[in-house]
């Protein structure tokens, strides 16, 4: 009975680990990867009811009122879907982008903003670890953005032109031409744009060149460092945080995440799983006659006196 | 087993390795770069910090500064750092986080014109050490583009005394025109003075600057140099680093020279700085000076200390068959084996022969042996190297001229039975010892049954040793039945299969259980109670039944049992 129990148990936990093994991923920003590159823990500190996932760039019609985060995007725009993002930007709403892709700049030149990203990776002498990559910049304009945030880290980031600048890194930083993590020839020492705003219509567009801030290896940063409170002034900017699931890395999932996640939007789904679950609990778990076969071992018949002890 | 499998595979893949190879030790991404592992690093190791310290102490590379036309005071503070922290400017970038349009209006503005020129004159020596100057801003129609302006040499010095000239002349007529309007022109006045006065005291500065600072002077060959570790042993790593700065009239290689004699060339990158290592080899132990030199440049000199290692020869020696010759294969180790070192080969005391070893630290060599007995051993003790002399073990080489009859080694040691028999007796002894402590050899469980005072409650005769094939086994059994309490299920079990065993003619091992015991009973009527017996056995010594009822039960099938065995004993 005891080993019973036993494998009963380890089959539970197979089952549980299996599942987080199918559900989880090692894509680059997933918020299903619960990885260093993953955005797994970033995903969990929105709050519920104030947060809503961008499934289609269409629902941001009529939104007031709110920041709209896109991290990481891949591919590009469709006009109907820049027209949308453009008409949400113009109607007082703010759009955040955190990338240092092109996507990021193609997106930037269909909003028609002067705001680019620089190909190539910044590197700088003020730096939070033994990697020149992974610089310390600060606050050079008061903003909403940067309040109580005296200085931000970032891994891998990218120079901004044009826009009000907000972040930049120290004056001993250059662009990493060559990507040897050092100044070589042709690179020069200089303060660069990190962080930057720029007015469009009624909005408000805030370009930040590294969507590293949002990966789980940067969230346990030392809090010397102002990335948490950071990420916490982006999630509370606007009364609704509005954060895209289209074209953003951090959608991207694996089959089996696919599912997972249709289950949990879908009640329906929800439900009938739940239903299928526990339907099967009971049928294993459902009550047998116990088998006591090797206790008869046939008749006997000398020994009557003790078979009136045979259904104790 | 397959449910463990699969959960270990799984957990395996989930868990984050701890240990990671030595070649890329941080995990990154085309986009970032795992801060976790960054984590673990030291920071500002010795060997981090060498070439940053370097980098800041000889930098005369380009500056950028960015100009931006409502934050002339940040670019201002800006040039001011790396003013104080840089000896020479010689490049300059101002890069205009503005476009065309704007650039006209800043043109105009003379008083940022003027704060823009108090940038060049207090950064750059009153601008006549800067060598190149690159002004970059943004089409106003294009963002993406950026365009450059380069002034270099002439065109640059012609630029900035039109600039100073074009101020001279606006603020000039600015007083001018004011003057002649009856307007106030003190303050543009007062802009210039101040202008030609700060251009004034920052050249004062600069040529005190010179004074104290070697590097001011761009014109003037420099080189720093320093290795890494300065205290090693055979097959440790130098590095060296270092800056070159300055000109001479060809482009020399950086030699490195070790007690002024030179044993490495290296070519500086194209910002004078030059990088390289080696292991140390053929150094003999003590001090020795380490200098680079740069065309007429000289290095300070840097000492390390050379530590001899410690090494051990071994030696074997075959002979070679059908020839009056041995093969002589040794392998030299310090640490790890020892490449390219000489080893010389000794025949009665006397050099034969000096031999490198190998990449692996080994060598073979045959060496023909004349007729007679000879001494063969081979030694490493060449001062060149930071090696402690070693010596192997000797061989004695007998041969009859035509072939090699004898060869012994010096610490071939008799025979020892001793190192022998020790451990085979340790090896039999110990498990001996177990098995009679746990009585499984040497007892007989019927010796014990004679003695056993339950014997005389038992309804059966004690036969004994006398029943050929009977329960001949588990003293600890036996102990055991003698320990327990009467009548309880353990006792009525062994009770029974000492009944059994004197009754049945049956062999019940230790090992048996009692199902086993049950199929080897032959007659029937015994078998079959004995397995009622078990089954009400088992559930109440193991808790299948608690009740009395249960014990009742079982203590009626044993009576049964002694009751339906001693059948066949009476029959014998």
């Amino acid at each position: 009975m005891r080993y019973n129990y036993l494998a009963g148990l380890m089959v539970c936990a197979t089952l549980l680990i299996l599942g987080i093994f199918l559900t989880t991923n090692s894509y680059d920003l997933s918020r299903d990867n619960p990885g260093w590159n993953g955005s797994s823990e970033f995903f969990h500190k929105p709050d519920r009811y104030t947060t809503e996932m961008i499934q289609n760039i269409g629902l941001l019609k009529g939104k007031t009122d709110s920041a709209f985060l896109i991290i990481a995007p891949t591919g590009t725009y469709s006009d109907e879907e820049i027209n949308d993002i453009r008409s949400f930007l113009h109607g007082g709403n703010t759009i955040i982008l955190a990338d240092e892709t092109d996507a990021g700049n193609s997106l930037l030149s269909g909003l028609a903003s002067s705001i680019r990203i620089g190909p190539s990776y910044l590197a700088g002498l003020d730096r939070a670890y033994n990697n020149s990559s992974i610089i310390v910049t600060n606050p050079v304009t008061d903003h909403p953005l940067t309040a109580g945030v005296e200085s931000l880290v970032l891994d891998k980031a990218k120079p901004l032109t044009g826009g009000q600048a907000i972040i930049q890194t120290g004056i001993m930083s250059w662009i990493d031409l060559n990507s040897d993590y050092r100044m070589s020839s042709g690179e020069s020492f200089g303060r660069y744009t990190v962080l930057a705003r720029e007015q469009a219509g009624d909005g408000e567009l805030i370009v930040l060149s590294d969507s590293g801030v949002f990966i789980n290896s940067m969230s346990g940063l030392e809090p010397e460092w102002g990335n948490r409170q950071f990420i916490t002034n982006i999630i509370t900017y606007r009364p609704k945080l509005l954060i895209e699931q289209v074209h953003s890395r951090t959608a991207d999932q694996n089959r089996f995440g696919w599912l997972a996640g249709m289950v949990r939007s879908d009640p329906i789904i929800k439900g009938l799983v739940v239903l299928i679950a526990l339907l099967a609990c009971a049928f294993f778990l459902r009550k047998r006659p116990p088998d006591l076969s090797f206790i008869d071992p046939g008749p006997v018949n000398i020994l009557g006196s003790a078979d009136k002890y045979q259904d104790v | 087993m397959v449910v463990i499998i699969v959960a270990g595979l799984l957990v395996g893949n989930g868990v984050t390795p701890q240990l990671y190879p030595v070649g890329k030790n941080i995990q990154e991404t085309s986009y970032h770069l795992n801060a976790g592992d960054l984590r673990k690093q030291a920071f500002n190791s010795s060997t981090d910090l060498l070439p940053l310290m370097q980098e800041l102490l000889d930098y005369s590379g380009t500056i950028a500064v960015t100009l931006r036309k409502d934050d002339i005071e940040s670019a201002s503070h800006d040039l001011s750092r790396y003013a104080s922290r840089y000896h020479d400017l010689q490049n300059l970038v101002i890069r205009l986080d503005m476009n065309e349009s704007e650039i006209a209006h800043f043109s105009e503005d003379t008083g940022k014109q003027k704060d823009l020129l108090s940038q060049f004159v207090s950064s750059s020596e009153s601008l006549k050490s800067l060598e190149k100057l690159e002004i970059q801003y943004h089409d106003e129609h294009d963002p993406d583009s950026v365009t450059r302006v380069r002034l270099q040499g002439r065109a640059l010095k012609n630029r900035i005394q039109t600039l100073q000239n074009q101020y001279a002349d606006v603020t000039d007529s600015l007083s001018a025109r004011g003057g002649s309007l009856g307007v106030d022109t003190s303050p543009v006045r007062q802009s210039r003075t101040e202008l030609d006065h700060l251009t004034g005291m920052v050249a004062e500065r600069q040529s005190e600057r010179d004074r104290y600072t070697r590097f001011a002077k761009a014109g003037t060959p420099f080189i720093s140099f320093l290795p890494a570790q300065v205290n090693v042993t055979f097959q440790d790593k130098v590095e060296m680093y270092g800056f070159i700065s300055g000109s001479q009239e060809e482009n020399f290689p950086v030699e490195i020279s070790i007690d002024n004699v030179p044993f490495l060339k290296i070519v500086p990158d194209e910002i004078g700085e030059f990088r390289s290592s080696f292991k140390v080899h053929n150094i003999s132990a003590g001090d020795h000076v380490l200098k680079a030199r740069w065309g007429t440049a000289y290095s300070e000199p840097s000492m390390i200390h050379v530590t001899p290692l410690e090494t051990k020869l071994a030696l074997k020696v075959l002979p070679v068959k059908g020839m009056a010759a041995v093969n002589l294969t040794w392998l030299l180790n310090a640490r790890d084996p020892v490449p390219a070192v000489p080893v010389t080969i000794y025949q009665n005391n006397q050099a034969y022969d000096t031999v490198l070893t190998s990449q692996a630290g080994t060598c073979l060599v045959m060496v023909p042996i004349p007729e007679g007995t000879f001494d063969l051993f081979v030694r490493s003790e060449d001062p060149a190297y930071p090696l402690t002399p070693s010596e192997s073990q000797h061989y004695t080489v007998i041969s009859d001229g035509i072939q090699i009859t004898s060869v012994t080694s010096s610490n071939t040691s008799p025979f020892q039975p001793v190192m022998l028999i020790v451990p085979a007796i340790l090896l039999f002894a110990i498990p001996a010892i177990y098995f009679w402590r746990k009585g499984i050899v040497g007892t007989r469980a019927n010796g014990f049954l004679e003695e056993s005072p339950n014997n005389m409650e038992s309804n059966v005769p004690v036969t004994g040793q006398n029943i050929p094939g009977s329960w001949d086994g588990d003293m600890s059994i036996s102990a055991e039945a003698f320990t327990e309490p009467d009548g309880s299920p353990r006792w009525l079990y062994l009770d029974l299969l000492r009944v059994l065993s004197g009754c049945q003619e049956i062999v019940i091992s230790p090992v048996m259980t009692p199902r086993e015991i049950s199929e080897s009973i032959q007659e029937d009527e015994c078998r079959t109670g004995f397995t009622r017996f078990i089954n009400w056995y088992e559930r109440v010594w193991y808790g299948g039944c608690t009740r009395p009822g249960c014990t009742k039960a079982m203590t009626e099938a044993a009576a049964a049992v002694r009751e339906l065995c001693k059948g066949r004993k009476d029959e014998i």
